[in-house]
């Protein structure tokens, strides 16, 4: 049966694209303002055509912005795997034995979420210096992890819940160890959930600022990306040629990994509201 | 290949005892079904013998050996599931060798026993399917050789075929019975449905709240009920169950139903039940035959329904009102040909009967 076209089918291809074109504006934004001189950022009234310089990548390069790129990059990706590993295998644990307390520790561990991390930045700070943790790739790791781990553990436990058990007896049964039912029959099934799971822990550990601000140095070892954009600063005010640059050169391996993720992704982030 | 013994099994879930001190004796070979209702302990019992449940009490053996403590890999069982039976990212042909691959055994190995199964089977064409492309039946038949590629000890099947279409059951009911035959392995088979039972067991256990209530052969289940519970499950249509109050006169022992009708019983079941007075009566659909006209010990009835089945014809008869004013009815099955009409008038005699503890619902079977 051929597809009929009708008013409504229209009208929501418009809405589809007008959405996605107010997303991309500031995109679009970020990618012209990196490629302009600094008296085009500046002018009065935006300038659509204008000359094309990468003068403003080239300050990056001269800059230690990549390997503060390359922070971010080690940071986010490693505490992304930790805490997407640990909290499937505790989300595995909560959904398959029975737990002394259970629905207690659940709401324990959501509970961590539920003030402003900001909140406890402070205390944070201290117990960081006091551990000589300040400034240290490990510790950022640590930290990342442990705000993501709540929220991995909740959302893969929804995941696994859905994954019949039968499938795991009858692993069982066929000879298989439970660790080893666990790497063949949950995590397949499970890859949908993994990933979305991955996608969000690696957006928060990457944009988070306040933190990676705080408990790092200036110029230190550990710096990642969000605060090095924002200390780009050049004599005459912020240099917004550089920083849009920074910006960009910033969203591009997020993007690459939610591009290569995203057949998971788009049955991760409407799981429960479609049934399969 | 091996017989399996339950010894007095007990198992709870929480305060909920879902099996009590349950004994069952497998023998090796047969095919074994255990039918009850949903929440009777059958799929209880199937898994505790797969070892995944832990038992409270008692003892599973395997050809004498203890399996009690062992771990389902262990155990050497081959468990197909009522649903999710295969696993949807891998290939049919992967799901068959799934149970192998832990085996260690070669790579050429595997591939000939799949083939070999799936040649039985008749399912070489679908191997490089996966799940989600393959019908109810299809993967039904993936299912069990999956099951048959390990050659296990003992087969479990937990209502392999219950989300399957009618046709489709049929059909599978017999290529199961036959497959087990052809291969010689002791197969426990779960059904609440009391059809697949009849036609597929060499011996049936009746469950009921986590107890056995009967064990035997259907023959056996179907004539003669162990109690009241067997005897209003087996057969379709179940047999007619009522309260009969006995009484004694010129010799004869009558069975008085409601109000005032009265039949005669057969002299050897009455006399069992003489003492009692009042006894569950039971009567099979076809020990009931329907005359059109009064003859000797026939009681009046009047027809309230029929279903014209084609093979048979199966007629409701009203008996009359109860004390509580609740119609009781029985249902009588004749042959096709016989005509009966709604609200006809027709006489009713009873050929042959069993009857029941009134309080303990047990049949009665010796004085």
């Amino acid at each position: 049966m051929p597809t009929r076209r009708n008013f409504s089918y229209y009208l929501s291809r418009f809405s589809i694209l007008l959405v996605v074109l107010i997303y991309l504006i500031p995109i679009y934004w970020i990618i012209v303002t990196s490629l302009k001189y600094g008296s085009d950022i500046s002018a009065p009234f935006p300038k659509f055509f204008f000359k094309i310089t990468f003068e403003n990548y080239q300050k990056l390069f001269a800059s230690k912005y990549f390997s503060q790129l390359l922070n971010s990059i080690i940071i986010g990706f490693t505490s992304t795997i930790l805490a997407v590993g640990i909290g499937t295998l505790s989300a595995y644990a909560f959904s398959r034995f029975k737990i002394a307390g259970e629905d207690d520790l659940l709401f324990f561990i959501l509970s961590t979420r539920m003030l402003p991390p900001i909140v406890v930045v402070i205390p944070i700070y201290l117990m960081y210096t006091v551990l000589k943790l300040r400034d240290t790739h490990f510790g950022l790791i640590l930290l990342y992890t442990t705000f993501n781990l709540s929220f991995a553990v909740w959302l893969m436990k929804g995941f696994i819940d859905e994954i019949p058990k039968e499938y795991e007896d009858a692993a069982l049964v066929d000879g298989y160890t439970r660790f080893q039912a666990f790497i063949k029959v949950v995590l397949p099934q499970a890859s949908t959930g993994i990933a979305a799971t991955a996608v969000f822990c690696l957006i928060t550990a990457w944009n988070e600022f306040a933190f990676a601000l705080v408990l790092t140095e200036v110029g230190g070892k550990a710096v990642t990306a969000p605060p090095s954009i924002v200390s780009a600063t050049g004599k005459t005010g912020y240099d917004w040629g550089k920083v849009a640059a920074g910006t960009f050169i910033f969203l591009v391996p997020v993007a690459i990994f939610t591009f290569l993720v995203r057949k998971h992704l788009l049955r991760g982030v409407t799981f429960g509201a479609i049934k399969k | 290949m091996a017989s399996v013994r339950l010894e007095s099994i007990t198992k709870c879930f929480d305060d909920k005892v879902a099996l009590s001190q349950l004994d069952l004796e497998i023998e090796d070979q047969e095919f074994f079904v255990l039918l009850g209702h949903t929440g009777a302990g059958k799929t209880t019992t199937l898994r505790c013998i797969a070892g995944l449940e832990k038992l409270d009490q008692g003892d599973i053996y395997f050809d004498n050996q203890p399996m009690t403590e062992l771990d389902p890999a262990s155990r050497d069982v081959a468990f197909v599931f009522q649903s999710h039976i295969l696993y949807p990212h891998l290939t049919a042909f992967e799901n068959m060798a799934f149970p192998l691959w832990p085996r260690k055994l070669p790579e050429i190995e595997v591939k000939r026993r799949v083939q070999d199964v799936a040649e039985m089977l008749h399912i070489e064409h679908l191997l490089w399917r996966k799940p989600a492309q393959l019908s109810g039946g299809e993967t039904q038949r993936v299912g069990l050789g999956r099951a048959m590629v390990r050659r296990p000890r003992v087969f479990l099947m937990d209502e392999p075929i219950s989300n399957l279409d009618a046709k489709l059951r049929a059909e599978m009911r017999t290529e199961i019975k036959w497959r087990q035959k052809q291969l010689g392995i002791t197969t426990l088979y779960v059904t609440h449905d009391q059809i697949e039972a009849m036609s597929m067991a060499d011996r049936v256990a009746i469950l009921d709240q986590g107890k056995i209530m009967q064990i035997g052969t259907p023959i056996e289940v179907y004539n003669q009920p162990a109690n009241i519970f067997v005897a209003g499950f087996i057969g379709n249509p179940s047999m007619n169950l009522m309260t009969c109050w006995l009484s004694e006169s010129n010799g004869e022992i009558y069975g008085q139903l409601i109000g005032h009708l009265q039949v005669a019983l057969p002299e050897t079941i009455a006399r069992k039940g003489i003492a009692r007075e009042e006894v569950w009566l039971g009567i099979h659909p076809e020990n009931l035959v329907i005359h059109p006209q009064e003859e000797d010990n026939t009681i009046v009835v009047e027809v309230h329904n029929y279903e014209a089945l084609g093979a048979e014809t199966i007629v409701d008869v009203n008996l009359g009102l109860d004390e509580t004013d609740q119609r009781i009815t029985m249902k009588c099955r004749i042959p096709p040909d016989q005509q009966v009409r709604v609200g006809q008038t027709v006489w009713l005699e009873l050929q042959a009967c069993s009857i029941f503890d009134r309080d303990t619902g047990q049949a009665i079977k010796s004085v």
